[in-house]
């Protein structure tokens, strides 16, 4: 026992090393994947990048609290086990720990899924090497584990977590809190993850407050047909995905249809389940194009004269605004859905353009 | 040997503290949910609509006179006097909504559940809602759960 006590101290700082020596490991190496592996045909690929780097605790109708990342982890795995003839990747962006400050512990975890099965499980952390573009990493492990078969029928990308902010905002990332992120960081993110076999994705869903908005929009334009996003709040228990699995039964599903039918889910569990406010928006970009432009000038003439708006500050309806005097000149292409919230100032606000946008101060 | 087990020591205090503060961080802002959701459920679980009123307003007035007492205090950075004052006008909001003041309708007796998981929601969905420091989250907690 004595022996045992003495050599306790030396136990536990090989345990340290080891702690050490593991956070700084290289996982397998990207290029370890053959071709073969890569070539291997897919009817559809469905990319999830879920946020988990903030502060996503929230209690259920029975009062159990809850994770919403972790809660959308599980639902992206279904879709994953379900996908028999399609690819699912899973990126959960954990918060980055490091061992004394420098070495990083490779917290996040990417998850592919290929016709059903778990082909890969791999921690990574985001580094030097792989860019400082918010998705970089991801990007990488895309680049080299994704499907580039021109048999993709549907590519679809859905992002979950907080409010993406217009303009720089730092702390997004609780563990890097020096890491911009904004609709332009986002945005060129999204693009990175773009396969190399295609110019767009077919839908983008966004599970996000306030992103619904013209600057989103417009920015997403160029990479993406489909929109899907909320003009104002979105509670954590997020957008409800397990509706893609018609993609098995219907390969090649038109992606507007698609969008729709997720909306329409999503709001009918939202308005059975929430007092706040329910609002969903389905944008086609093709039909948005004539005027999303000027529109999202306009709106950003109007932030940048006077005090900006105050960050964090819920949207209001962009048809409030005396800019954007009549509401029907930017309602083509735009399918919304909107339940006022129950309470509140907004309780009596009936309609909604579907556009969000900041009120100046 | 002294100085190994001196450096083995320093390793591990070192990632002590640096996992304690990362889970201390965490744990702030769900003891704060933790006590909201305490209140839903005794609104849920009270018999009476005057029952239910009651625990709402108690509450409100805790939460409203912890962030007076805290705000006050020597030390308290201006950032987080201006998250405190943005909490703080959230909730007389709210109670202004649940007694009918300032504009608002009363909250019908049949709808008090509802309201106060109205409330929970609005705190709960949006990350901006608590942007206070931890430590001074923390010690609105520590005088909420004395109160």
């Amino acid at each position: 026992m004595k022996y045992l006590n003495f050599q306790f101290p030396y136990y536990l700082f090989a345990l340290a090393s080891a702690f050490l020596i593991a956070g700084c490991s290289s996982s397998r190496s990207l290029s370890d994947i053959s071709e073969q592996e890569q070539s291997i045909e897919a009817d559809y690929s469905i990319v999830y990048l879920i946020h988990g780097d903030a502060d996503y605790l929230y209690h259920d109708s029975l009062g159990t609290a809850r994770q919403a990342d972790e809660k959308v982890l599980a639902e992206a795995v279904r879709v994953g086990e379900q996908a028999e003839n399609g690819e699912v990747l899973i990126f959960h962006q954990r918060p980055e720990r490091k061992v004394l400050w420098f070495f990083p512990r490779k917290d996040r975890q990417f998850l592919h899924y290929r016709h059903g099965e778990l082909v890969e499980r791999k921690r990574y952390s985001p580094s030097a090497k792989t860019g400082s573009g918010v998705f970089s990493a991801e990007a990488r492990l895309y680049k080299n584990y994704g499907t580039a078969a021109d048999s993709i029928a549907n590519s679809i990308l859905l992002y979950f977590g907080h409010e993406i902010p217009y303009e720089n905002e730092r702390g997004y990332y609780r563990s890097m809190a020096g890491k911009k992120m904004n609709t332009g960081t986002f945005s060129r993110g999204i693009s990175s993850l773009l396969p190399e076999t295609r110019e767009r994705f077919d839908l983008v869903v966004l599970s996000t407050c306030n992103n619904g908005t013209p600057d989103m929009a417009h920015a997403l334009k160029p990479f993406t047909r489909y929109l899907l996003a909320s003009p104002q709040n979105l509670h954590l228990s997020h957008i409800d995905t397990e509706e893609l699995s018609m993609l098995e039964n219907n390969p090649g599903t038109e992606p507007g249809k698609m969008a729709k039918k997720i909306s329409r889910v999503t709001y009918r569990r939202l308005t059975n389940t929430l007092e706040t406010v329910v609002s969903l928006s389905v944008y086609d970009m093709q039909e948005i194009d004539s005027y999303i432009h000027p529109l999202d000038s306009t709106y950003r003439s109007y932030l940048n004269t006077g005090s900006p708006a105050e960050p964090g500050n819920e949207n209001i309806d962009c048809a409030a605004l005396p800019i954007f005097g009549n509401q029907v000149m930017f309602s083509r292409g735009v399918n919304s859905r909107y339940r006022p919230p129950r309470f509140g100032r907004k309780a009596d606000l009936e309609t909604h353009s579907g556009w969000g946008c900041k009120e100046r101060r | 040997m002294k100085k190994f087990k001196t450096f083995g020591s320093l390793v591990l205090l070192l990632i002590g503290f640096q996992l304690s503060a990362y889970a201390q961080g965490n744990d702030a802002t769900a003891k704060f949910k933790k006590y909201i959701n305490n209140v839903v459920q005794k609104v849920e679980k009270a018999e009476s609509p005057d029952q239910k009123r009651n625990i709402l307003n108690n509450s409100f007035d805790n939460m409203i006179d912890t962030f007076d007492k805290v705000s006050a205090m020597k030390g308290v950075s201006g950032d987080d006097k201006a998250a405190i004052e943005k909490l703080k006008s959230t909730i007389v909001e709210k109670k202004n909504e649940l007694n009918g003041k300032n504009g608002f309708a009363a909250v019908k007796n049949n709808r008090l559940n509802s309201f106060a998981n109205y409330v929970q929601q609005d705190l709960e969905q949006a990350d901006e809602t608590i942007t206070i420091s931890v430590t001074v989250l923390l010690l609105i907690i520590i005088i909420l759960l004395l109160l």
